[in-house]
């Protein structure tokens, strides 16, 4: 019985050998001929489909195999150009969702291969091997979380992932409105785009210039926002107010209205000649003053137009943390001689910040990206000379709409700002949660 | 090598043959008739359509469906739907949308189908609009243009002068009382164009059926003086530096100012809320040229992705023939571009008066550029009041330079 001690080594090269071997070798019959079939029909998929005759052209694959032909298309993104020929946008995304495909059955293949071994190295110890039915019931009780996220997992997969890559390869591409199929073929440039972003004169002022003040919108945007809501919250919070639960209800008003809305209405109100605004700010002798029309007034616009629609957010959160800060902790600072002014900066700001700092990270996350606020408002403008589609409200997403959509279509410029907005996002979404995951191990209150 | 030579004689043999054979062919060959065409048509035109549709089925036999597309959807559309072979025959939208739709090559030149004569019954600017580098991809089924638009119960003769034009707009300006005479969308490259090129600026050079893109005119002498126009509108105070095209169009439907520039899409909506709307052509500038607005032209176009042009281009000459052009504008009221169909609507009749002086928007696709580059130079002379040389030279340089990073 020396050799018993190897069935683990043993089902597991089965099965890398060929998928379900293993399992068979196992005598888990049932679990085996569904992980043969599983690689027999990929097999089949595989090398098959060129000789079934409407799929082999339909699928262009001319007489490749699938994978063969998915790694052709992504790597010259086709040959012939023309309303008959190659449509190298098609052949990337036929290549991509083959490449999710295969990376799924991979998957699946290791998952194989790991489970022949576990089952041997039973075998080895001497211990029961589980029948099918007893792993659809194991399967059931402990992994009915798995069950349930598969379906959304795999969505994801094709929803969110599929274009998140094919977004980031139009970034490496030569994709515009001039070098766009059928008529030509799209190509692989490298760093091209982000380099020539860089390089050439007005690509890069206009770059610079809208990040800059993509910058200063995020961190300016979320800031006044929360310290509003925090203001707001405290009052709201304040002992002895009357009537708390209408002013409460009163201050929530401008989320409760669509932003979309909103922001139509209040370009309405703003106009420089004959909105609201001004003229009441005329009757009271102050003059008009450009909300549209000067850079800096237009920013500011964005910015108080953006406060009405954020603070109510943050009111609400900080009213439910000051709810949760023990009385107690102000009585006995109040004992020790603290002014009010003291115990907010001390007690409040602190224990507001802890819980809602994750949340005001996300938020700057957010504000990066408030496209609404910025295009619907002042659609980017007022006109800056000699940028490439970008004015001075410009943030860095709705540059990129403007770049791909409005003006210049150019969508591999684009795609390649895109991308950096997205490394920059996801940088800060990153450190967000290594921070939360710190916060929890600290102890704040002690 | 012996092989060679044989097939070498054969192929040259073959070669001869054929020669003489399309030598000898009828001029336009019919192909089989398809077994149903289909027509992408805006919603609000579907109705006609349909109609002229139905007239076509009847006379030639083969069933035509209509699909209602969004004019700014069809050439995405089409440009993903085509290769999957679900795309209509034949398409629409304004002509502006040519040039990018050839380079995308998903629209034919239909010169090869068309019957003799045809082209000879349409207005010559329109069939300009659908020429793109020397080759015809439409006919053209509705013209449009900006012109004078005013409100009857203010102004009872429209100004024909430019000269007019500011002392009506005087008249009729009560700065009090937030109220101007004249107002439009004076930032907007659309509605500025005729006041640019009636001066002699240009936009690109158009010899030959082809655009010079090389050939920018729009910091000439004649686009500086343009720019100095629009500069003394703004520095009068009589158009505030604030109007667009929202506030022109909600301040002359509160009957609040009396004269705008506005195109045909808009009148229905200043009847409806009771405007007793009159339309003329714009105002003689001080050289004493009329405005030469933008002018588009939408077309029925054949799709690359089709099996039929033959019948798909056949279809579109019905669908633009006298009386189904004329059963278009009862239905529509969108302006037929033909010379031998009398108008006699006075709002249609001013558009097309206006169209006379109009000059097609380049088809090309590097007019792209030039929108926001002139909108920008409008702006910083009117705002900043940089020089309108200096804003003008700044715009055809970055024009310029956005063309050649196309390349």
């Amino acid at each position: 019985m020396q050799s018993s001690l190897n069935h683990r080594s043993r089902a597991s090269f089965l099965s890398a050998l060929f998928m379900g071997l293993g399992q068979i070798y196992n005598g888990q019959w049932i679990k085996g001929a569904i992980l043969t079939g599983v690689h027999l029909s990929f097999l089949a998929v595989e090398f098959g489909s060129r000789l079934i005759e409407p799929l082999n052209s339909q699928l262009g694959l001319r007489g490749r195999s699938i994978i063969g032909h998915a790694l052709w298309s992504i790597t010259t993104l086709g040959e012939r150009p023309g309303v008959r020929g190659d449509h190298s946008l098609f052949l990337l995304i036929d290549a991509l969702i083959v490449l999710t495909v295969l990376a799924v059955f991979l998957l699946v293949y290791i998952g194989n291969v790991l489970d022949a071994w576990h089952t041997g190295k039973r075998r080895d110890q001497g211990l029961r091997i589980v029948g099918f039915k007893q792993n659809m019931t194991d399967l059931y009780e402990k992994g009915f979380a798995y069950l349930l996220l598969a379906p959304g997992t795999g969505m994801m997969l094709f929803f969110v992932v599929m274009p998140l890559l094919f977004s980031i390869s139009i970034a490496f591409t030569n994709y515009s409105l001039h070098n766009a199929p059928p008529a030509r073929l799209v190509s692989w440039v490298g760093f091209e785009n982000f380099l020539s972003i860089w390089r050439i004169e007005a690509w890069r002022n206009s770059f610079v210039h809208v990040f800059g003040w993509t910058v200063a919108w995020t961190i300016f945007s979320t800031l006044s926002t929360f310290f509003l809501g925090l203001f707001l919250a405290v009052l709201l919070n304040h002992p002895r107010l009357k009537f708390r639960r209408f002013f409460r209800t009163f201050l929530i008003l401008p989320w409760a209205i669509p932003g979309f809305i909103s922001i139509l209405v209040l370009r309405g109100l703003f106009n420089d000649q004959w909105g609201h605004v001004n003229q009441m700010l005329a009757a009271v002798g102050i003059a008009q003053i450009p909300w549209f029309n000067s850079i800096f007034w237009s920013r500011a616009l964005i910015l108080i137009v953006n406060l009405w629609l954020g603070f109510p957010w943050f009111m609400i959160l900080c009213t439910g943390v000051l709810q949760s800060i023990p009385v107690e902790v102000y009585e006995a600072a109040e004992v020790d001689g603290a002014s009010d002014f003291q115990q907010f900066w001390r007690i409040t700001l602190p224990l507001v910040l802890y819980a809602v700092g994750p949340l005001l990270i996300m938020s700057f996350a957010h504000n990066f990206n408030n496209f609404n606020a910025v295009y619907l408002l002042t659609g980017g403008g007022p006109a800056v000379p000699g940028l490439r589609a970008a004015g001075g409200t410009d943030i860095l997403i709705t540059w990129v709409f403007k770049v791909a959509f409005d003006e210049l279509f150019r969508y591999n410029y684009a795609a390649a700002i895109s991308l950096v907005i997205f490394v920059i996002v996801a940088i800060i979404s990153i450190w967000n949660f290594r921070r939360t995951r710190q916060f929890q191990e600290e102890d704040m209150i002690s | 090598m012996k092989n060679f030579t044989k097939y070498a004689a054969l192929a040259l043999l073959t070669a001869i043959v054929f020669s003489t054979l399309i030598g000898c062919r009828p001029a336009v060959r019919v192909p089989d008739k398809p077994e149903k065409l289909v027509v992408w048509e805006v919603a609000e035109q579907a109705e006609s359509a349909r109609k002229l549709a139905a007239l076509f089925t009847a006379k030639y036999g083969i069933p035509v469906e209509v699909v209602e597309v969004a004019n700014l959807e069809q050439r995405n559309q089409l440009t993903l739907d085509g290769p999957a072979g679900i795309a209509a025959d034949v398409v629409t939208w304004p002509h502006d949308q040519i040039g990018p739709a050839v380079l995308a090559g998903v629209i034919q030149p239909i010169s090869e189908w068309l019957a003799r004569g045809v082209k000879d019954e349409f207005l010559k600017p329109a069939l300009d609009a659908l020429t793109f580098d020397g080759q015809l991809y439409g006919l053209p089924k509705a013209i449009e243009t900006s012109a004078l638009v005013y409100n009857k119960a203010l102004v009872a003769n429209p100004p024909t002068t430019w000269g007019e034009l500011l002392s009506l707009a005087e008249q009729h300006t009560n700065r009090a009382d937030n109220r101007f005479g004249f107002l439009f969308d004076y930032r907007n490259f659309y509605f500025v164009h005729g006041i640019f090129a009636g001066m002699g600026g240009y936009v690109f050079k158009f010899a030959d059926g082809k655009f010079d893109t090389a050939d920018i005119g729009m910091n000439n002498a004649g686009a500086v003086a343009a720019m100095g126009l629009i500069k003394e509108l703004v520095d009068k105070k009589l158009i505030p530096i604030a109007t667009d095209y929202g506030q022109m169009d909600d301040q002359f439907v509160q009957g609040r100012t009396a004269m705008i520039v506005n195109g045909p899409w808009s009148i229905a909506n200043y009847r409806a809320r009771g405007i007793d709307v009159g339309v003329a052509v714009l105002p003689k500038l001080p050289n004493g040229r009329n405005q030469a607005s933008f002018s588009g032209v939408k077309g029925w176009y054949v799709s690359a992705f089709t099996k039929h042009p033959y019948w798909a281009t056949k279809l579109i000459e019905f669908m633009t023939s006298k009386t189904s052009l004329e059963s278009r504008f009862a239905d529509t009221g969108e302006i037929p571009p033909r010379a031998d169909i009398q108008i006699t609507d006075p709002i249609a009749a001013g558009f097309l008066a206006q169209a006379e002086f109009a000059v097609p928007m380049p088809n090309v696709p590097e007019l792209g550029p030039v929108w926001g580059a002139i909108g920008a130079a409008i702006e910083v002379v009117a705002r900043d009041g940089v020089s309108a040389q200096q804003a003008l030279d700044d715009a055809v340089k970055h024009i310029k330079d956005a063309i050649a990073e196309m390349k």
